[in-house]
Protein backbone atom coordinates (compact mmCIF):
# COMPACT_ATOMS: atom_id res chain seq x y z
CA UNK A 1 0.00 0.00 0.00
CA UNK A 2 1.17 3.51 -0.57
CA UNK A 3 0.08 6.79 -0.98
CA UNK A 4 0.07 9.00 -3.91
CA UNK A 5 1.06 12.20 -5.78
CA UNK A 6 -2.04 11.60 -8.14
CA UNK A 7 -5.31 13.04 -7.86
CA UNK A 8 -8.32 10.87 -9.17
CA UNK A 9 -11.04 13.01 -10.84
CA UNK A 10 -14.54 11.11 -10.72
CA UNK A 11 -16.78 12.77 -13.60
CA UNK A 12 -20.73 12.67 -13.22
CA UNK A 13 -22.75 12.91 -16.15
CA UNK A 14 -25.17 15.79 -15.70
CA UNK A 15 -28.88 15.84 -17.59
CA UNK A 16 -26.90 18.50 -19.87
CA UNK A 17 -24.79 15.81 -21.11
CA UNK A 18 -27.74 13.79 -22.73
CA UNK A 19 -29.28 16.81 -24.02
CA UNK A 20 -25.54 17.62 -25.72
CA UNK A 21 -25.75 14.46 -27.47
CA UNK A 22 -29.05 14.28 -28.26
CA UNK A 23 -28.61 17.59 -30.16
CA UNK A 24 -25.84 16.59 -31.45
CA UNK A 25 -26.74 13.05 -32.52
CA UNK A 26 -30.44 13.10 -33.55
CA UNK A 27 -30.57 9.52 -35.00
CA UNK A 28 -28.27 7.74 -32.59
CA UNK A 29 -30.19 6.08 -29.49
CA UNK A 30 -28.90 7.09 -26.25
CA UNK A 31 -28.63 5.04 -22.45
CA UNK A 32 -31.24 7.14 -19.61
CA UNK A 33 -29.85 9.66 -17.14
CA UNK A 34 -29.67 6.86 -14.21
CA UNK A 35 -27.52 4.48 -16.47
CA UNK A 36 -25.18 7.24 -17.40
CA UNK A 37 -24.33 8.06 -13.77
CA UNK A 38 -24.02 4.26 -12.64
CA UNK A 39 -20.28 3.12 -12.81
CA UNK A 40 -18.72 6.98 -13.60
CA UNK A 41 -15.46 6.58 -15.11
CA UNK A 42 -12.24 7.56 -13.00
CA UNK A 43 -9.49 9.54 -14.16
CA UNK A 44 -6.06 9.89 -12.88
CA UNK A 45 -4.46 13.12 -13.09
CA UNK A 46 -1.17 14.71 -11.71
CA UNK A 47 -1.73 15.76 -8.24
CA UNK A 48 -1.36 20.14 -8.37
CA UNK A 49 -0.38 22.38 -5.67
CA UNK A 50 -3.11 24.34 -5.92
CA UNK A 51 -6.86 24.77 -7.26
CA UNK A 52 -5.68 27.23 -10.19
CA UNK A 53 -3.09 24.89 -11.24
CA UNK A 54 -5.88 21.49 -11.30
CA UNK A 55 -8.44 23.37 -13.44
CA UNK A 56 -5.41 24.03 -15.67
CA UNK A 57 -4.52 19.73 -15.37
CA UNK A 58 -8.73 19.43 -16.05
CA UNK A 59 -8.41 22.26 -19.05
CA UNK A 60 -5.94 20.01 -20.45
CA UNK A 61 -7.37 17.14 -20.27
CA UNK A 62 -11.00 17.91 -20.83
CA UNK A 63 -11.26 17.03 -24.60
CA UNK A 64 -9.78 13.50 -23.55
CA UNK A 65 -12.10 12.70 -21.15
CA UNK A 66 -15.17 14.39 -23.07
CA UNK A 67 -13.92 12.10 -25.73
CA UNK A 68 -13.74 8.95 -23.61
CA UNK A 69 -17.65 9.69 -22.13
CA UNK A 70 -18.66 10.09 -25.43
CA UNK A 71 -17.02 6.63 -26.81
CA UNK A 72 -17.90 4.72 -23.75
CA UNK A 73 -21.50 5.34 -24.27
CA UNK A 74 -21.91 5.56 -27.90
CA UNK A 75 -19.18 3.39 -29.28
CA UNK A 76 -15.54 4.83 -30.52
CA UNK A 77 -16.33 6.44 -34.25
CA UNK A 78 -19.00 8.68 -33.29
CA UNK A 79 -17.20 11.30 -31.21
CA UNK A 80 -14.83 12.73 -34.37
CA UNK A 81 -17.69 15.13 -35.79
CA UNK A 82 -18.52 16.24 -32.13
CA UNK A 83 -17.16 19.31 -30.96
CA UNK A 84 -16.88 21.34 -27.09
CA UNK A 85 -15.91 23.42 -25.79
CA UNK A 86 -14.47 23.38 -21.82
CA UNK A 87 -17.75 25.17 -20.99
CA UNK A 88 -20.10 22.28 -22.70
CA UNK A 89 -17.53 20.24 -20.52
CA UNK A 90 -18.16 21.89 -17.12
CA UNK A 91 -22.01 21.97 -18.30
CA UNK A 92 -22.36 18.05 -19.13
CA UNK A 93 -19.67 16.58 -15.75
CA UNK A 94 -20.01 17.20 -12.49
CA UNK A 95 -16.69 16.36 -11.13
CA UNK A 96 -15.39 15.21 -7.88
CA UNK A 97 -11.65 15.11 -6.97
CA UNK A 98 -10.04 12.81 -4.84
CA UNK A 99 -6.62 13.14 -3.24
CA UNK A 100 -6.93 10.75 -0.53
CA UNK A 101 -5.96 7.71 -2.24
CA UNK A 102 -4.69 3.99 -1.47
CA UNK A 103 -2.88 2.40 -4.14
CA UNK A 104 -3.52 -1.73 -3.57
CA UNK A 105 -1.41 -2.57 -7.26
CA UNK A 106 2.47 -2.45 -7.96
CA UNK A 107 2.02 0.65 -9.01
CA UNK A 108 -0.85 3.31 -10.61
CA UNK A 109 -0.40 2.79 -14.17
CA UNK A 110 -1.42 -0.71 -13.14
CA UNK A 111 -4.40 0.13 -11.84
CA UNK A 112 -7.72 0.25 -13.77
CA UNK A 113 -10.18 0.15 -11.03
CA UNK A 114 -11.10 1.96 -8.20
CA UNK A 115 -13.16 1.45 -5.19
CA UNK A 116 -14.88 4.52 -3.14
CA UNK A 117 -15.14 4.29 0.51
CA UNK A 118 -18.03 6.79 1.33
CA UNK A 119 -19.13 7.59 5.27
CA UNK A 120 -22.98 6.94 5.23
CA UNK A 121 -25.33 9.67 6.85
CA UNK A 122 -25.43 7.23 10.05
CA UNK A 123 -21.68 8.12 10.21
CA UNK A 124 -22.13 11.79 10.62
CA UNK A 125 -24.44 10.61 13.89
CA UNK A 126 -21.55 8.82 15.50
CA UNK A 127 -19.21 12.10 14.54
CA UNK A 128 -20.73 14.58 16.81
CA UNK A 129 -19.71 12.61 19.81
CA UNK A 130 -15.85 14.04 18.14
CA UNK A 131 -16.83 17.39 17.38
CA UNK A 132 -17.17 18.25 21.39
CA UNK A 133 -19.58 20.52 23.29
CA UNK A 134 -19.60 23.48 20.83
CA UNK A 135 -23.15 24.71 19.78
CA UNK A 136 -21.52 26.41 16.42
CA UNK A 137 -19.64 22.96 15.58
CA UNK A 138 -22.52 20.84 16.58
CA UNK A 139 -24.98 23.03 14.22
CA UNK A 140 -22.77 22.50 11.49
CA UNK A 141 -22.54 18.94 11.61
CA UNK A 142 -26.34 18.70 12.29
CA UNK A 143 -26.74 20.74 8.54
CA UNK A 144 -23.96 18.22 7.00
CA UNK A 145 -25.45 16.22 4.73
CA UNK A 146 -23.92 12.58 2.79
CA UNK A 147 -22.61 14.46 -0.02
CA UNK A 148 -20.87 16.69 2.24
CA UNK A 149 -19.06 14.02 3.61
CA UNK A 150 -18.29 12.30 0.82
CA UNK A 151 -16.35 14.58 -0.98
CA UNK A 152 -12.83 13.60 -1.16
CA UNK A 153 -13.62 10.53 0.37
CA UNK A 154 -10.98 7.69 0.06
CA UNK A 155 -10.44 5.73 -3.20
CA UNK A 156 -8.88 2.30 -3.26
CA UNK A 157 -7.08 1.31 -6.52
CA UNK A 158 -7.69 -2.35 -7.01
CA UNK A 159 -8.38 -4.32 -10.10
CA UNK A 160 -10.99 -6.98 -9.65
CA UNK A 161 -11.27 -10.07 -11.74
CA UNK A 162 -15.13 -10.14 -10.84
CA UNK A 163 -17.80 -7.95 -8.59
CA UNK A 164 -17.91 -10.82 -6.22
CA UNK A 165 -14.01 -10.36 -5.28
CA UNK A 166 -14.63 -7.31 -4.05
CA UNK A 167 -16.58 -8.25 -0.39
CA UNK A 168 -13.52 -10.86 0.35
CA UNK A 169 -11.12 -8.07 -0.41
CA UNK A 170 -12.19 -5.41 1.35
CA UNK A 171 -13.31 -7.96 4.93
CA UNK A 172 -9.71 -8.36 4.25
CA UNK A 173 -8.13 -5.06 3.82
CA UNK A 174 -11.05 -2.79 5.62
CA UNK A 175 -8.91 -1.41 8.30
CA UNK A 176 -6.24 0.47 6.14
CA UNK A 177 -8.92 1.79 4.02
CA UNK A 178 -10.40 2.27 7.21
CA UNK A 179 -7.57 4.63 8.30
CA UNK A 180 -7.08 6.29 5.68
CA UNK A 181 -10.62 6.96 5.59
CA UNK A 182 -10.66 8.83 9.17
CA UNK A 183 -7.38 10.30 8.82
CA UNK A 184 -8.64 13.06 6.65
CA UNK A 185 -11.87 13.76 9.08
CA UNK A 186 -9.55 14.15 12.37
CA UNK A 187 -6.05 14.15 13.18
CA UNK A 188 -6.86 12.07 16.46
CA UNK A 189 -8.23 8.85 15.17
CA UNK A 190 -8.96 7.63 18.65
CA UNK A 191 -11.35 10.55 18.87
CA UNK A 192 -13.45 8.84 16.60
CA UNK A 193 -16.61 6.25 17.15
CA UNK A 194 -14.99 2.92 17.00
CA UNK A 195 -15.06 0.71 14.22
CA UNK A 196 -13.61 -2.47 15.30
CA UNK A 197 -15.14 -4.98 12.88
CA UNK A 198 -16.11 -5.60 8.75
CA UNK A 199 -19.97 -5.56 10.31
CA UNK A 200 -19.69 -1.81 11.86
CA UNK A 201 -17.36 -0.76 8.69
CA UNK A 202 -20.05 -1.59 6.09
CA UNK A 203 -22.60 -0.33 8.49
CA UNK A 204 -21.35 3.29 8.49
CA UNK A 205 -19.31 3.06 5.14
CA UNK A 206 -20.80 2.06 1.46
CA UNK A 207 -18.51 0.71 -1.05
CA UNK A 208 -18.79 2.33 -4.33
CA UNK A 209 -17.35 0.66 -7.70
CA UNK A 210 -15.98 2.25 -10.62
CA UNK A 211 -14.88 0.01 -13.31
CA UNK A 212 -13.05 2.15 -15.29
CA UNK A 213 -9.94 4.24 -14.44
CA UNK A 214 -8.02 6.05 -17.04
CA UNK A 215 -4.97 7.52 -16.71
CA UNK A 216 -4.16 10.92 -17.70
CA UNK A 217 -1.03 11.84 -16.10
CA UNK B 1 -21.11 36.11 -0.50
CA UNK B 2 -22.43 32.96 1.00
CA UNK B 3 -24.16 32.91 4.19
CA UNK B 4 -24.62 30.52 6.91
CA UNK B 5 -27.99 31.27 9.27
CA UNK B 6 -27.20 35.07 8.36
CA UNK B 7 -23.55 34.69 8.50
CA UNK B 8 -20.88 35.65 6.41
CA UNK B 9 -19.46 31.81 5.52
CA UNK B 10 -15.80 33.69 5.71
CA UNK B 11 -16.48 34.68 9.36
CA UNK B 12 -17.84 31.26 10.54
CA UNK B 13 -15.35 29.26 9.36
CA UNK B 14 -12.37 31.43 11.03
CA UNK B 15 -15.02 31.20 14.14
CA UNK B 16 -14.40 27.13 13.53
CA UNK B 17 -11.07 27.45 13.28
CA UNK B 18 -10.60 29.97 16.50
CA UNK B 19 -13.08 27.51 18.76
CA UNK B 20 -10.52 24.13 17.68
CA UNK B 21 -7.33 26.36 18.04
CA UNK B 22 -8.67 26.86 21.64
CA UNK B 23 -8.68 22.97 22.45
CA UNK B 24 -12.25 21.74 21.81
CA UNK B 25 -11.92 20.07 18.72
CA UNK B 26 -8.64 20.85 17.41
CA UNK B 27 -8.18 16.94 15.40
CA UNK B 28 -11.55 17.77 13.27
CA UNK B 29 -11.35 21.17 12.22
CA UNK B 30 -10.31 20.68 8.54
CA UNK B 31 -12.91 18.07 8.03
CA UNK B 32 -15.41 20.50 9.92
CA UNK B 33 -14.31 23.57 7.03
CA UNK B 34 -15.19 20.89 4.49
CA UNK B 35 -18.59 20.69 5.83
CA UNK B 36 -18.92 24.39 5.18
CA UNK B 37 -16.84 25.11 2.44
CA UNK B 38 -17.41 22.50 -0.60
CA UNK B 39 -13.83 22.60 -2.25
CA UNK B 40 -15.16 20.71 -4.79
CA UNK B 41 -17.89 23.38 -5.88
CA UNK B 42 -14.86 26.41 -5.54
CA UNK B 43 -12.98 24.53 -8.24
CA UNK B 44 -15.82 23.74 -10.19
CA UNK B 45 -16.81 27.54 -10.35
CA UNK B 46 -13.39 28.37 -10.45
CA UNK B 47 -12.99 26.28 -13.65
CA UNK B 48 -16.30 27.81 -15.05
CA UNK B 49 -15.25 31.63 -14.46
CA UNK B 50 -12.36 30.32 -16.70
CA UNK B 51 -14.21 28.91 -19.30
CA UNK B 52 -16.88 31.61 -19.55
CA UNK B 53 -14.04 34.53 -19.52
CA UNK B 54 -12.69 32.29 -22.69
CA UNK B 55 -16.19 32.01 -24.43
CA UNK B 56 -16.67 35.41 -24.13
CA UNK B 57 -13.43 36.32 -25.62
CA UNK B 58 -13.89 33.91 -28.69
CA UNK B 59 -17.81 35.89 -28.86
CA UNK B 60 -16.21 39.02 -29.25
CA UNK B 61 -13.96 37.94 -31.33
CA UNK B 62 -16.12 36.50 -33.86
CA UNK B 63 -18.06 39.35 -33.48
CA UNK B 64 -15.06 41.39 -34.90
CA UNK B 65 -15.03 39.26 -37.22
CA UNK B 66 -19.14 39.62 -38.27
CA UNK B 67 -18.04 43.53 -38.43
CA UNK B 68 -15.66 43.33 -40.31
CA UNK B 69 -16.61 41.26 -42.48
CA UNK B 70 -20.42 43.91 -42.78
CA UNK B 71 -18.25 46.24 -43.56
CA UNK B 72 -16.52 44.73 -46.69
CA UNK B 73 -20.44 43.65 -48.06
CA UNK B 74 -20.92 47.52 -47.08
CA UNK B 75 -18.04 48.62 -49.16
CA UNK B 76 -18.47 45.95 -51.66
CA UNK B 77 -22.33 47.44 -52.36
CA UNK B 78 -21.04 51.12 -52.09
CA UNK B 79 -18.29 49.90 -55.28
CA UNK B 80 -21.00 48.50 -56.84
CA UNK B 81 -23.42 50.99 -56.89
CA UNK B 82 -21.20 53.27 -58.41
CA UNK B 83 -20.03 51.66 -60.50
CA UNK B 84 -23.78 50.77 -61.88
CA UNK B 85 -24.55 54.61 -61.84
CA UNK B 86 -21.52 55.10 -64.13
CA UNK B 87 -21.97 52.64 -66.43
CA UNK B 88 -23.34 54.37 -69.22
CA UNK B 89 -20.27 56.58 -69.20
CA UNK B 90 -18.30 53.81 -68.96
CA UNK B 91 -19.93 51.93 -71.74
CA UNK B 92 -19.61 55.25 -73.93
CA UNK B 93 -15.99 55.18 -73.19
CA UNK B 94 -16.00 51.83 -74.24
CA UNK B 95 -17.55 52.05 -77.20
CA UNK B 96 -15.43 55.26 -78.12
CA UNK B 97 -11.93 53.24 -77.03
CA UNK B 98 -13.28 50.70 -79.68
CA UNK B 99 -14.03 53.17 -82.16
CA UNK B 100 -10.94 54.92 -82.63
CA UNK B 101 -9.11 51.18 -82.36
CA UNK B 102 -11.38 50.33 -85.07
CA UNK B 103 -9.60 50.61 -88.81
CA UNK B 104 -11.19 53.31 -90.98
Amino acid sequence: MEHSQWDVVILKPTAVFLSFLSAQLPDCELPDLQLLQTDNTAYALCKQDNDEKMVDELEKNYTAMFQHEIARWLGPIVYDPIEFSFLDFLRCFKFAVHSQIVLMEPSIDAGHQLLCVKPRSVWLKSFKSAVGNSTLLRRIVDDANESHLAENATVVIKNFKQLTDIKPFMQNYYEPVLKSELSRMCTDISSLPVVDDFYAFTRYFAVEIHSQLIHLH
Amino acid sequence: MKMYGGICMEAIVEGVSCITTFGLSSSVVDFVRQLLLSHDKNLHDLAKTRALQQAKSLLAMQEKFIDELQLRQQVAQIEYEINGRFQDSVSALSLHDRSEMSPS
